[in-house]
């Protein structure tokens, strides 16, 4: 008997059918993967599973036993745990709060027992390998960091059956690797992990099966042995990919664009020394902390500088503001979108344009409404952005990987001469990756110099001409692409990174 | 199908439920008021009407960009009257009128600039900075008058509330050019839509090259001279000025702008049209009270009552149709 079957499960949004009849048998003591584009239905049919929506037909049976959840607190009594993609940690709160949010340990008058409160905490941590301070404001962690409180959260509670919907696309390698461990200990002592994520790789390495969906069709099953990088994306978008990135620059030699020297931010990175050319993406490679966002953001004009000089085009400059960078051609594509990346609540052709209002303007400051327009729907083409007729829907009900497109599109539209992207692929599915990559190579061939930082190794060798590799604060070293392997970059990142402590 | 959905999702974004229901309400509200009173539809109640509200109108045009820059200000009810005294003070001096406005419009304007850098500065919510800078000048206006009106201008002053334009007086025409800019530049004019970006997300409008800071202290400048204007022309109507001018204002202004759908929790959302439905909605109400001779007492009580409905009424179309939105696209 399975722990959890999903027997004919259908659900549509109007007349949109998003899952039809899926059948899975997920077991006891079994790290379940499933995988599909954007889009495909995954995170419907975990909802559905989580209690967050009901399914307009079919059954699910826990231990046999038919149950019927109408609400999240339904799911929690059955024993399911979701950790969400969207983080939902409260970041006013303190770790410990959050974690034990609403079951706070407390005395006989309803008085919050901090003591314990902060030890829980604590030991909740542990189990997964982390040190924390448990009264450390959730606001003042990294973005990887809360998504971790976020899913110590959920493990705290005694769950049957774990769904982890996309948990690592925010963490670095070792929170990951951390993360991995503890999924293996709660699959031992009998936990039903469901995991989400778009990294095949990751797939491949930690699940016992993984289930493909498609336009909310159950495509199959494959046992660990099956799992060929190749048989799952044929599954997932029911072609072949051939090539998984585009090819590299055709020459190397253009000029340099810009340039820092021993550029340093006290207490962000020291001394980073880094020539970008004209025609080259350079991918930078580093953990979370590594300090190249900081990095970014001075080259960005959104944080000082404490020494050394930027130089663009042979000449030194100070970016004081976002505003004097864009001036000088330097875009800046943020990792956190909703913060600093969009406007949700606003449309999509106010978003696109709204870092290009200069180019786009007719006389006297007034915005040339058809230019925009037409601006907009050049790059919704181009970018394949879905719906395609999007340009007045507020960017709130776009997918993900849409959103993440349209923030391609406004730094696209602002014609920059340097392009800087952070994590640009992340929590975006296989299809629009390939998109964004081919087309961040085909904006290096238009001749624009770009940064790319990813935490992703396969994407920044895939991607990059030039690797920086960086290393708490430091620029490690600078490698040539040329047939780099996976094990010369970790091997800098952390042997010679581990060197000059 | 999906096609056909996104077709049908398309001409339901270009249609503003709430203007539709708004425009709706002021008809049925103007067809029911000529129909009680033979009175409601002549030139002369028209412009009471006009008048009783005119002032709140023309502050509305700025507590729109206010709001939508995610802000709020309630010190306008202390600018107006601040203003007011000063250009009266000046006139009594036999300052020439163009000065004496030009210098209480700067007044006025510096109060706006002060508004925003304590809150810039001292990184305190608008709502309190503007909330402390009313009380000072409601202090301020009386003791500088000492409780009592200023008048007695020269009978050539006077002349300014007698003329009139196609039969429009001063302030009218002041707010039709002013309505007009307003709507004009919040329709496309960058300096407008900055507004909106720096109130739908502060942080990425400084990351997509905008100087959020600048956007907002003009935001406030421009806000407070409307109160100022609106404070010179109180005084030329009534021909005296008090400290009792505009009193309690702000809460007026915000509540024609929040009825005209600018949402006071989002910031980056609302418009100058919906702030015109929303005035000449509260100014209808208001004459309503006075012709059909239920007691004024009752005003804000009904008012009040508007504002909630108001507010339901733009969230819940919001709402409706994000929802609708992410079902016909499908969740993903």
């Amino acid at each position: 008997m399975s722990l959890l079957e999903i027997k004919n499960i259908s659900k549509s949004f109007g007349s949109n059918k998003v899952l039809s009849n899926i059948s899975i048998f997920l077991e006891k003591g079994e790290i379940h993967s499933f995988i599909g584009e954007n889009g495909a239905g995954k995170s419907t049919l975990m909802k559905i599973i989580g209690g967050i929506y009901q399914a307009d037909s079919g059954q699910f049976l826990i231990n046999g036993k038919e149950v019927h959840m109408q609400n999240p607190m339904d799911a929690f009594r059955e024993g399911i745990g979701i950790v969400h993609q969207e983080l939902s940690v409260a970041d006013n709160m303190t770790v410990a709060q959050n974690v034990f949010v609403n079951r706070e340990p407390t005395n006989a008058l309803g008085f919050i027992k901090w003591k314990q409160l902060n030890e829980d905490t604590v030991t909740e941590f542990k189990k997964i390998g982390i040190d924390i301070k448990p009264d450390t404001l959730v606001k003042t962690l990294s973005v990887g960091m809360q998504q971790v409180v976020e899913i110590v959260k959920v493990l705290s509670r005694d769950v049957k059956i774990l769904i982890l919907d996309e948990p690592t696309s925010a963490l670095s390698d070792k929170e990951i690797s951390n993360l991995f461990e503890l999924l293996l200990k709660l699959k031992e002592s009998g936990t039903l992990v469901i995991f989400i994520s778009h990294k095949l790789k990751e797939i491949k390495q930690i699940s016992d099966r993984v289930s493909v969906l498609r336009d909310g069709n159950f495509i199959g099953t494959l046992e660990k042995d099956e799992m060929e990088e190749s048989t799952i994306i044929r599954m997932m978008v029911g072609r072949e990919i051939d090539n998984l990135y585009p090819p590299k620059a055709k020459s190397r030699d253009g000029e340099i664009v810009l340039e820092t020297r021993r550029l340093t931010r006290n207490e962000k990175y020291l001394d980073v020394s880094l020539k970008i050319k004209k025609g080259e993406i350079t991918g930078m490679f580093g953990l979370v902390g590594s300090g190249r966002t900081e990095f970014a953001y001075s080259l960005f004009g959104a944080d000082g500088v404490d020494g050394g000089e930027i130089l663009l085009n042979g000449r030194p400059v100070r970016l004081k503001s976002p505003k004097m960078a864009i001036r000088y051609g330097i875009g800046y594509l943020s990792e956190d979108r909703k913060r600093t990346g969009l406007f949700v609540g606003m449309d999509v052709k106010d978003n696109v344009v709204a870092s290009s209002l200069d180019f786009i303007m007719a006389k006297l400051g007034f915005l040339d409404d058809k230019k925009s327009e037409q601006v907009t729907e050049e790059y919704i083409g181009q970018l394949e952005i879905r719906p395609s007729n999007c340009s007045s829907l507020t960017v709130r009900s776009l997918s993900g990987g849409n959103q993440q497109k349209v923030l391609l599109a406004k730094w696209l539209a602002a014609k920059p001469e340097v392009l800087i992207v952070d994590e640009p692929t992340r929590g975006v599915d296989v299809g629009a990756k390939c998109k964004i990559h081919s087309i961040l190579r085909a904006l290096a061939d238009s001749g624009i110099a770009i940064i790319m930082i990813s935490s992703e190794l396969p994407e920044i060798l895939g991607l990059s001409d030039q690797v920086a590799v960086m290393h708490e604060g430091r620029l490690i070293t600078v490698l040539e692409n040329d047939g780099l392997t996976e094990e010369t970059v970790l091997a800098h990142a952390f042997l010679k990174g581990g060197d000059n402590q | 199908m999906k096609k056909k959905n996104e077709n049908i999702l398309k001409v339901f974004s270009k249609i503003n439920l709430h203007y539709l229901v708004l425009t709706f309400l002021i008809i049925v509200m103007a067809i029911s008021m000529s129909m009680h009173s033979r009175y409601f539809l002549t030139i002369t109640n028209i412009e009471v009407m006009v008048n009783t509200f005119i002032m709140e109108a023309i502050m509305a045009l700025g507590m729109t960009m206010v709001i939508i820059s995610g802000g709020t200000d309630i010190s306008v009810s202390g600018v107006l009257p601040f203003t007011a005294i000063i250009f009266a003070k000046l006139m009594l001096q036999n300052v020439p009128i163009i000065v004496a406005m030009l210098v209480a419009l700067a007044a006025s304007g510096v109060i706006g600039l002060i508004n925003n850098e304590l809150r810039r500065i001292l990184k305190i919510h608008p709502m309190v900075v503007t909330m402390a800078v009313q009380l000072t000048l409601r202090g301020l206006n009386l003791a500088i008058t000492n409780g009592s009106v200023i008048s007695g201008f020269s009978a050539g002053f006077q002349k300014i509330s007698e003329f009139r334009l196609f039969g429009l007086s001063v302030p009218i025409l002041v707010y039709i050019i002013l309505a007009v800019v307003f709507y004009v530049f919040s329709k496309n004019h960058k300096s407008f839509l900055s507004v909106y970006f720096v109130g739908g997300n502060k942080e990425a409008s400084a990351f997509s090259g905008m100087n959020t800071e600048c956007v907002l202290r003009w935001v406030f400048i421009i806000n407070a001279l409307l109160a100022g204007l609106a404070g010179i022309l109180s005084t030329t109507v009534y021909n005296s000025a008090s400290y009792s001018f505009g009193q309690n204002a702000e809460m007026r202004v915000i509540t024609a702008v929040a009825i005209g759908g600018t949402s006071l929790t989002h910031g980056g959302n609302g418009s100058i049209a919906g702030t015109l439905l929303g005035t000449l909605f509260m100014a209808l109400i208001y004459n309503s009270f006075v012709m059909s001779g239920i007691s004024t007492y009752y005003q804000d009580v009904f008012t009040g009552a508007m504002l909630i409905i108001a507010v339901l009424l733009s969230e819940g179309t919001r709402i409706v149709k994000e929802k609708s939105f992410k079902q016909a696209l499908g969740d993903s």
